[in-house]
């Protein structure tokens, strides 16, 4: 269907598949965004995945102190997004943020420079992975405490290495835990609107201007072309279906209903 | 040898809870440093090299609060929040009582019907709730964010409310049945106080839910009703960002979040998965 907001004499016209003819063939401005999202995704879970991990086997070894650094670690990922965005665009300015006055003291001062205009996508990777390796290290922590302890120390009595242990044993047992980590996060990061929003509004140059952002853009800031943002909402739809289904898939069994 | 070893795993405890150390300091810093900013004055803020050593000052609370009208909006994102959690509760205590308790045909298929109203992107409903609420004149009101939000809280309280009525054995229940109660009785007098902790915590993680959410409260939204996240981003202005007062604003839009979350920090990442992770 065609509407636009903007131009209300116009009507509602049907259109069969042309709005799905655009966003793939003629529109490069929708294909650069569905390029950026994927790419936003794949790197988000990629980097939350391995410090996400590698903090909660660190924070696992260790009983001491580990109810502490729970709360804290709780702390990113309930914050508001918007404020999270604002706190990393803070960290990342030029004058007022901290990065570039920490490489001045220890003598890197050439390397300080306008972080968000010039790593635009780099940016809000750490800003996410700020805020949501947190949410990967918790859920690891409660499959790593869920493993029962007989596998571990009969591998010890076998003479396995740690590393064969974590190999052939841990990673295994985390199976579920892996696929609802990656499901979630993938499915979440490309919806990151808020974040996005308030760290770059999508600029410089689009360069960070995910699907939604675009749909939301076309739809309602820059024209009223709704029709289109629907559009745009379906095929984001269907890429959260298949994520889903996937999950399902994989640990469908494990998730009782 | 023994002494060796000792010695060695000694290090190896040091340098891990060093690591961890490192670790926790990264993720508390930003946090540090949005307080630090909310603190100084312009002139301070501008500072090269940034001053770690300031004399601090409440202004830009002040001005976050009198002139750019935090309150207000505040009082919006409570309204929305607290109507939208206690009608979801309402809606979805029996819905997830009925999912943990009866096996009726197609329970599996319609429990992640429900939880694909949370997994759905925000873009992909956005544009028939807008004409929706369009057509009933119900942009920029507190009733259009609060059924939006609606759709999502459902899906939480089912999924999470009924993981605690699981782990309530039934015995209670059909020995109160038994002893002449309805079900309903049995439900209300014993089931629902049994699951009282985490009807709490569901209801506190659904506030917060509320509280954060941007991107509906974006589009739905005017002048009238604007909720927090939406309108701290106002801060950024054609004149420049007002730092200081957004840092001092976003701070205050955090407090009532951090708190919930100690709170319920036991059930949270229950929550957050639906209850697929349990503990």
């Amino acid at each position: 269907m065609e509407q636009d907001l903007t131009k209300p004499y116009l009507g509602t016209r049907f259109i069969g598949l042309d709005n799905y003819a655009e966003f793939f063939i003629k529109d490069s401005e929708a294909l650069t965004s569905l390029q950026t999202s994927f790419v936003l995704s794949i790197s988000v879970v990629i980097v939350e995945f391995a410090f996400g991990l590698g903090l909660a086997l660190l924070l696992h070894r260790n009983l001491r102190g580990k109810y502490l650094m729970r709360t804290l670690l709780i702390l990113p990922m309930v914050i508001t997004p918007v404020v999270a965005g604002l706190t990393w665009r803070i960290m990342f300015s030029y004058n007022y943020g901290i990065i570039n006055y920490v490489l001045d003291v220890i003598g890197l001062g050439f390397l300080a420079r306008a972080w968000i205009a010039e790593f635009p996508l780099a940016s809000i990777i750490v800003a996410d992975a700020w805020q949501w390796t947190p949410f990967v290290t918790l859920i690891f922590l409660a499959g790593l405490e869920a493993i029962p302890v007989e596998p571990f120390e009969a591998a010890k009595v076998d003479g396995a290495s740690s590393l064969q242990i974590f190999r052939h044993i841990t990673l295994p047992l985390l199976r579920p835990m892996i696929a609802l980590v990656t499901a979630f996060r993938i499915m979440d990061s490309l919806k990151t609107i808020d974040l996005i929003y308030v760290m770059t509004g999508g600029g410089p140059a689009r360069a960070t201007e995910i699907v939604p952002l675009y749909a939301y853009i076309v739809g309602f800031a820059r024209s009223g072309h709704i029709t289109y943002t629907s559009t745009m909402g379906i095929i984001m739809l269907i890429f959260t279906i298949i994520i889903v289904e996937a999950y399902i898939f994989l640990a469908g069994k494990e998730i009782a209903v | 040898m023994a002494r060796k070893m000792k010695f060695r795993s000694l290090a190896i405890s040091v340098a891990t809870y060093c690591l961890i150390g490192f670790v926790l300091i990264l993720f508390a810093f930003p946090f540090l440093w949005l307080i630090s900013t909310s603190l100084k004055t312009r002139l301070d803020a501008f500072a090269v090299p940034p001053k770690l050593l300031f004399a601090p000052t409440m202004q830009n609370y002040y001005d976050a609060i009198f002139y750019y009208n935090v309150f207000r909006n505040a009082l919006n994102s409570v309204i929305v929040a607290v109507f939208s959690t206690l009608l979801s509760l309402v809606i979805g205590v029996p819905a997830a009582y009925a999912f943990a308790r009866f096996n009726f045909r197609g329970r599996r298929d319609l429990g992640f019907y429900v939880l694909s109203t949370r997994m759905a992107p925000g873009i992909s409903v956005i544009v028939p709730l807008y004409l929706l609420f369009m057509q009933l004149r119900l942009l920029d009101t507190h009733v259009a964010l609060i059924i939006t939000y609606l759709i999502f809280n459902l899906a939480f309280v089912v999924w999470i409310m009924k993981g605690f009525f699981r782990e309530i054995p039934t015995d209670v229940e059909e020995a109160a049945m038994i002893d002449g109660c309805t079900r309903l009785q049995a439900f209300s007098a014993i089931t629902l106080p049994l699951a009282a902790p985490g009807l709490a915590a569901t209801a506190i993680f659904c506030l917060i839910t509320c509280w954060n959410e941007f991107f509906f409260a974006l589009i739905l939204t005017g002048m009238r009703s604007q909720t927090l996240p939406v309108s701290i981003t106002g801060f950024i202005s054609h004149q420049g960002i007002h730092w200081g007062q957004m840092a001092a604003a976003a701070i205050l839009i955090s407090i009532p979040v951090l708190v919930f979350a100690m709170l319920i920090q036991k059930h949270l990442v229950r929550a957050m998965t639906f209850g697929i992770v349990s503990r």
